[in-house]
Formats: structure tokens, sequence, C-alpha cells
């Protein structure tokens, strides 16, 4: 038997179980369960060279080039770059175009609170201490966006204010080097591929959100997709920098639409390409988020002060 | 503990119990375990293509110009203040994504959300506390450069393509060619020039949302117009367009205005 959490449609009905009783449901359960159980104990042992400490080179070298034949995607490579990305928090003018490019590239609904990528807007008054965060899920900022033509945008409440500072900052998936989402996933559907991007795999993604839960930037969300065979609609969303691009030899699609070039993107292999050299000439006042975490993230910040978490 | 050399028989049987299961544990996972994962350890490299192979909807700037479709407008927007500087805005920003576009041929080339261009300008343009006050001129909806949110659209005096100020649409230019043929052309001196005035104070000066210009005193015209241009009269609006006017072509102006009764 799969018992099957049904949400309530059409408003009236309340959720409840569907109970499914065919034998071929049963059987994928045991099957599921049986494959689940063996990967858990024996994967960590059985895995490759590449993904192991202390293998020989030539060794790797074969991993590697059979991992690229089997499953890279065509003209590919992806041992070859090291991704990186930068923001600079001085140049955003929070016009959300980043967003919206995100959103309409990644086939996502225009809700606002469905994001892989966001921008918040921090703001400190004179003769208060707090420092007040808003973004497109504020109401008041819905209240002003269009989200079904994927328009947001912030509304003037600080116009009138007497402001000290205020500024906004890109917020994403920061594609650490030490993730923490993919070390919780009990599925091993959240990966982190070769060149640095971590990624979903969609089809085994179950929705649990654990990922949500250890990720430290709140990069996570429920992200509704066409029903699945096994009735999965919902799974873990998040940005990817556009790794479909990636692989086609364009940036993401952010970087590319932002009209005031806060969005860097490049390979920090290749040092003459735009994320190096911003690197190399901002090295002094890189910031990372929450760098006490240890997640080693690769989305540099500068422009950002010490009230960004 | 009997001890007595022999191998006890239930310690044969559970010896080959283990060897059975090792030996089904082990074939199982050749069945069980995917291929992908085999080889990473953990996840299904198969998935590598099937995310790679995802639509790609946004083709950047450089493709409108380069394909041969719409190099005009393309050179415009080069030429002009939102391509010429280093922080462009991108074609996309405004029309959405055109990547899939030349393949359906019947969808046209429009603008994002449904019509209401002053939002989609106001994005960038709005002037907000947190926003840098370099670089995009920022803009008060409500002072803009009269009160007049609501009524007009930007783009009935910017061209979306070259919006700076010296490049501020005439008359003629935001109407439709067929309503403007039939009427007489006007030959006065000053004339053609005048109808650079028509989008804001109307038709042949008799008022829009600024001031009335028809009939008015030539010499109070001329001295405002002369005011505007040294910047003794401080307009946001004014001063750059009259500032890159000759005197004689102020002088035909205001005579042009002040003959219109």
């Amino acid at each position: 038997m799969v018992k099957r959490l049904s949400l309530p449609t059409d408003g009236n009905s309340k959720p409840g179980y569907e109970v499914e009783t065919s034998e071929q449901g049963r059987r994928d359960f045991i099957k599921q369960v049986l494959g689940g159980s063996l990967m858990l104990v024996t994967l960590p042992t059985l895995g490759s060279t590449i993904f192991k400490r202390g293998a020989s080179a030539a060794e790797m070298e074969r991993t590697k080039q059979e991992y690229i034949a089997k499953f890279a995607p065509p003209d590919f490579d992806p041992f070859a770059h090291r991704w990186a990305y930068g923001i600079d928090a001085y140049k955003c003018i929070g016009c959300n175009q980043c967003m919206t490019a995100c959103k309409i590239e990644n086939g996502l609904p225009g809700h606002p609170s469905i994001n892989n990528r966001w921008i918040e807007r921090y703001t400190k008054l004179k003769g208060d201490d707090h420092v007040y965060v808003d973004a497109c899920t504020d109401p008041g900022n819905i209240a002003v966006s269009d989200p079904d033509n994927f328009i947001y945008r912030f509304d003037d409440r600080y116009e009138e204010a007497d402001v000290e500072y205020s500024f906004f900052v890109p917020k994403m998936c920061n594609h650490c080097e030490e993730p923490a989402c993919t070390q919780v996933c009990p599925k091993s559907a959240t990966f982190q591929t070769p060149d640095g991007a971590v990624l979903v795999d969609e089809d085994r993604c179950i929705g649990c959100l654990y990922c949500k839960q250890a990720c430290p930037y709140g990069a996570r969300y429920l992200r509704p997709i066409p029903a699945r065979p096994d009735g999965v609609t919902r799974v873990a969303g998040k940005c990817t920098w556009c790794w479909h691009r990636l692989t086609k030899g364009q940036g993401p699609a952010c970087v590319g639409v932002c009209p005031k070039n806060a969005l860097i993107f490049g390979d920090l292999n290749d040092p003459e390409s735009d994320i190096s050299l911003w690197t190399r000439k901002h090295a002094r006042e890189i910031l990372v988020l929450k760098a006490d975490m240890g997640t080693h993230p690769t989305v540099k910040y500068i422009g950002i002060n010490e009230e960004v978490r | 503990m009997t001890g007595e050399g022999k191998t006890p028989k239930y310690a044969v049987r559970l010896v080959v119990l283990v060897i059975f299961a090792g030996i089904v544990f082990f074939g199982g996972l050749q069945f069980f375990v995917p291929e992908g994962s085999k080889l990473t350890g953990s996840y299904d490299a198969k998935s590598l293509k099937y995310i790679a192979s995802a639509p790609v909807s946004y083709a950047g700037s450089e493709s409108c110009g380069t394909s041969g479709c719409h190099e005009a407008l393309f050179n415009t927007w080069v030429q002009g203040a939102h391509g010429a500087r280093a922080e462009k805005s991108k074609c996309e920003v405004c029309h959405g994504p055109q990547g899939n576009h030349p393949e359906q041929q019947n969808k046209l080339v429009k603008v994002r959300g449904d019509g209401d261009l002053v939002e989609l300008c106001l994005s960038c343009h709005r002037k907000l506390k947190a926003r840098s006050t370099t670089g995009q001129p920022q803009i008060v909806p409500q002072e803009h450069p009269y009160p007049h949110e609501g009524t007009l659209n930007c783009i009935q005096c910017h061209n979306p393509h070259d919006p700076g100020m010296k490049k501020i649409k005439t008359s003629a230019e935001t109407k439709e060619p067929s309503s403007n043929t039939s009427a007489k052309a006007d030959t006065s001196p000053g004339a053609e020039l005048a109808a650079s005035c028509f989008s804001c104070h109307g038709e042949s000066g008799r008022g829009g949302f600024a001031p009335i210009l028809a009939g008015q005193q030539y010499e109070a015209l001329k001295e405002k117009l002369v005011k505007f241009k040294s910047g003794e009269i401080n307009s946001p609006m004014m001063n750059p367009i009259v500032s890159g006017m000759k005197d004689e072509e102020l002088d035909m102006l205001a005579k042009y205005f002040a003959g219109i009764s």
C-alpha cells in the first residue's frame, strides 16, 4: 500500500491520504526501499577514485575520462572550469531585472516567494539601532509589483524617512566549495559538479527540504514541477548558475541582463576572465557571507557591511 | 567447547549463509545502483545531461545586431544613452527573453508587461534612497518634469532606444504619420523648430500639461527663453533643451508662438 498525501484543490475539501492498493505500487515501493538502503550502506565505499582522497593520478585521470565520456553534456568538460560569481553591491540599483530574467529562464512562476535569486534592501534610520531588511516577499513591495508580468519593485517607504544609510544586496545560492546541503541530502539528489556548481537532480529529489534547513543562506525553496510518475509535484529548487547555459558557452541569465554590470561571472581557471580580473582588482575588499560557517562560498561581495547576513 | 577438531555443523551453516548473503548483496548492488552513482559514489551523474538540456531563453543583445534583422534599431541603441556606456540597458531587459523568437516566426518582439511602460522605465529610474546616485537619471514621477504621472508615457517624449535629453521627440514624431499629413503644412519661420515644443505645450502651443505658449507677448517669451538658456531660471526640463539652441532660433520661436492666436 502506498499512502500519498493529497492536497485540496478546490478549497473546500480537507487534506487527507489517498490509499493506493495496486500490486504495482507495492512492488515499486519495496524496490525503492531496498535500493535506497543498499545505496546508503555501500555507496560511500564503492565510489570511484576522483571522489576519494589518495587515489593515484593515473587512476584519477581514467575516472575523469570515463565521467566525461559517459555523463558530461556534449562539448563540455566539467573538470576544465572553476566557476565563481561576483556581486558589486555599490552598483546594484535594485531594479530586480536579474530576478525577472532568472525566473523566465528557469521557468519559475511569477510568485515573489519562489525565487532562485532576489534582492534585499538594508536600511538604517537615524537614531534607530535596528537595520531594516526588506525583499521582494515584503507585503509592501508585493503591493506595488506586478508578479503576473514578472515586474518587481521596491516601494518608496523610506523616501520621507531620515535615512542614515541604505543599500541593495543581491542574494542567491552561494555555490559553496563545502556545501552543507549536499551532505544532508538523504537521496544524494543534490550534488556538486566538478566545475563547482551545486545542482539538484529533479528526478531523484523527494522534496524533504533537509537541504533548506542545512543551507545557511536561505537559498532553497519548494519548487513546483509537472507531476512526476511517482506523484511528486514539488522538489527543492535553487540557483544553478544557469548550468544549462554554461554548458553551451553562455553566462547566467542574470549576469547577462544586469544594466549596471553589478554581477560578474566567470572561470577562475582562466586568469583573464571577468571574474579573475574583478577578484584581483577588489582583492582587499571582497567579503563572503557567513564565512564563519566554513562553507567557503564562491559568491563574492563588495560594497556590503557587517549588517549583511 | 567440545573442541574435538571437528567444526560444528551450525558454524558451517552460518558461514555458508554469510557467503550466500554476500553474493545476494553485491549482486543486488549491480542491479539497484544506477550507473552514474557507481562512478561518483553518491549522486547519479546521468542527471547532468538532463539538466543541461533545459532550453535557453535569453540570447543577449549582440545577437540582435548581428543577425541582420534589427540593425537599424541596434545602431540607434548603441549610440544612445542606453547602449553607449559600459553599463548598458540590454535589449532583453525591456523586451523580455527573445532567444527563441526567430524560430517562432509569428511571435512579435514586444515589451515586457501589459503595456505599462512607465513602470518598466521606473524599475531602474525611480528615485529610491537605496539607489546609488551616480549613473542613470533618477526620477520622482510626481515631479518629472511637471506633474503628469498617469497622463503621459515616458516614450511619448523619450525614444527608448536613445533616451537622452538631446533626443527629446518632436510632436511630429510622436504622432501617427497619417494624422499629420492631411493637415496643411505650416511654412511660417520657426514652425519646424516649434514642432518639438508641441509634445508638452500642446498642438501649436495651445496648452498641454506644460504652460500655454500661443498668443503670449513676444518680449515675455523671448526673455524667458534667454533666461532658460543662461540658466538664470533653473528648470531641469527646459534648460537642457534650450541650451543647444542659437539666439536666432530662440527669437524665431518667440515670434512664432506670439503670432499664434
